[in-house]
């Protein structure tokens, strides 16, 4: 099991990750509250489950698909009425791409 | 009249007579729902008008005809907004409405309002919630429990006559303990997670909050059903409400040791024991049961929820609707961070897979136990509510609080929360647990103790 204590590197590298930003005066009580809980998991490498399978699912069923046909779906004008901006019938997002 | 105050079978039955009509049921809610809100808190939004023009035209055929419904704000509900109590999404206004309230409406209910949670169902007391916290009826300097603190305060205070709640581990049971409600978390897969703002997939299950034990099995058997819009549902027509039991004779019931931890509220255990006694006296013979510490349920949990919580909240990006990721409180940014971390490449084995492989451990301790007895009970928590301000700096508050409903959650199993004491004027909830698809035994035990005792005829002086 891995080590439970959460550096501050380690805290902006998940902030990153979960594109989340983090208040600088926050930065080193949030890890350290990561750090309790991630503690507190690390009882689960008591258990010896070499032998043992995951449950992802507990009603165990898979590959769940339905037919393939049309049904109703929201209108686009639906889709877009809760967006704060829009552009031409179109949600507007950030560049991804810089020039 | 103070209509309200009826259980929901009293208010269908009056309805259907005649006694007195949907717009005077309606009316008196909305009255006493004005009149509490100042003190409770229990609501995001109140339907007022919509509720009110729906009760004047109403198709007395239907079996919810009529019948004001509160439901928790994290169900999606076409044209009224949907919040999850978070700031993120307090403006957006839901496109769809979820399966669930979809079949109460078709059912002939009425959605009166929408009820005060943890934000995005992240906690245990309803005081995350970021348009302030909920107030236990029973003492409002105290927590109602959560995440379904609102639907449970709002049943209890008679401000409506029944409500839905949502339960990912402990948010039905744990509030109807806190607030003497009875709280029924379904079979996971056996209601629909469609339009439910979703917070640990593999486990979250829309369930009732009722007044009483038939009041819950009436809405478990309306709300239930196979959705092909939930691929987890499960393919089976909706539940069958089972026929009463006369006794509990050859019934084993088992009392797992490790339910009553150290540092239990006395109060609690006591009130267990009695009603395990009572349970006895119905015919059960009573089992003490050596099960797998909860302490790996908590772990597994924690994982479990945050990482799923982690894929769910990302989704939320302010784009296509609600507000940038900024605005997301310390609760769920919390959450977010740790399943990021425990899904996050070199942590994945040690966490998460590690967390499912405990999870089939957890499952098997279970089966172990049904082959020795049919349900089993404890508390649904070790303390009774407790005060505001409680959860303040705490990180894992709600695993701590709802310890020993998180087994039977990671194992998809179903349970029922009933009121079975109280302690400093306090309730107290017992749970009992079966196996899966066996809620038509939970019911049957339920029942049974509710008709031998006078718990959930008790109200909160408000």
């Amino acid at each position: 099991m891995s080590s439970s204590k959460i550096s501050l590197d380690q805290l902006r590298h998940i902030a990153h990750l979960a594109r989340l930003e983090i208040n600088p005066k926050k930065e080193n009580y949030l890890a350290d509250q990561l750090s309790e809980t991630a503690s507190y998991i690390d009882v689960l490498g008591e258990l010896d489950t070499k032998e043992v399978k995951p449950t992802f699912q507990t009603n165990h069923l898979k590959n769940v698909t339905r037919d393939d046909v049309v049904g109703d779906s929201l209108s686009q004008e639906e889709a877009l009425s809760q967006a704060k901006d829009t552009y031409n019938g179109y949600f507007k997002t950030q560049a991804t791409i810089k020039k | 009249m103070e209509l309200n105050k009826l259980t929901l079978i009293e208010a269908i039955k009056g309805i259907k007579e005649k006694k007195f009509s949907s717009t005077e049921l309606v009316s008196d809610c909305l009255d006493k729902i004005a009149k509490l809100e100042p003190t409770l808190n229990a609501f995001v939004t109140v339907n007022k008008d919509n509720a009110l023009n729906q009760s004047k035209n109403i198709d007395i055929t239907k079996p919810l005809a009529g019948i004001p419904i509160a439901i928790k704000d994290n169900f999606c509900v076409k044209g009224i907004k949907v919040t999850a109590s978070s700031n993120l999404l307090k403006d957006y206004t839901a496109q769809y409405t979820a399966t669930v309230v979809q079949k109460l409406e078709d059912a002939g209910a009425i959605v009166i309002g929408k009820t005060n949670m943890d934000a995005w169902a992240h906690g245990s007391s309803t005081e995350t919630s970021d348009f302030g916290p909920t107030k236990n009826p029973w003492n409002p300097k105290h927590l109602p429990g959560g995440s379904s603190g609102g639907s449970a305060a709002a049943v209890a205070s008679d401000e409506v006559v029944t409500s839905i709640g949502s339960e990912t581990a402990g948010s039905i049971r744990q509030p109807s303990a806190w607030c003497g409600t009875v709280g029924l978390k379904p079979s996971y897969g056996r209601v629909s997670r469609y339009g439910v703002i979703a917070m640990g997939s593999s486990m979250d299950c829309p369930g009732p909050i009722t007044k009483t034990v038939d009041d819950a099995a009436l809405l478990l058997s309306i709300i239930s059903g196979h959705d092909p819009k939930d691929a987890t549902s499960i393919p089976q027509g909706p539940w069958q409400i089972p026929a009463p039991l006369k006794d509990l004779k050859g019934l084993k019931i088992g009392l797992p040791k490790a339910y009553f931890p150290e540092g239990i509220k006395s109060t609690v255990k006591e009130a267990v024991l009695n009603a395990a006694e009572t349970l006895k006296k119905l015919g059960a013979e009573i089992i003490e049961l050596d099960v797998l510490d909860p302490k790996y349920a908590i772990a597994v949990y924690t994982v479990l929820q945050r990482s799923e919580v982690s894929s769910n909240l990302a989704r939320f990006t302010g784009i296509r609707y609600g507000h940038p990721r900024s605005t997301f409180g310390d609760e769920a940014i919390r959450r977010i961070m740790l399943g990021t971390y425990t899904l996050s490449s070199g942590y994945y084995d040690a966490y998460y897979l590690q967390a499912q492989k405990v999870r089939t451990l957890i499952i098997e301790d279970f089966e172990k136990q049904f082959k020795k007895v049919d349900a089993i009970i404890g508390p649904t928590s070790p303390t009774t509510a407790l005060s505001l301000g409680a959860t303040e700096g705490q990180s894992m508050f709600g695993e701590l609080e709802d310890m020993l409903v998180e087994p039977s959650t990671l194992a998809g199993l179903p349970g029922i929360s009933i009121p079975c004491g109280f302690g400093d004027g306090l309730p107290i909830g017992l749970q009992i647990i079966t196996p899966q698809l066996r809620e038509d035994l939970a019911v049957n035990i339920a029942r049974l103790f509710e008709s031998n005792t006078d718990y959930h005829l008790q109200h909160p002086k408000l």
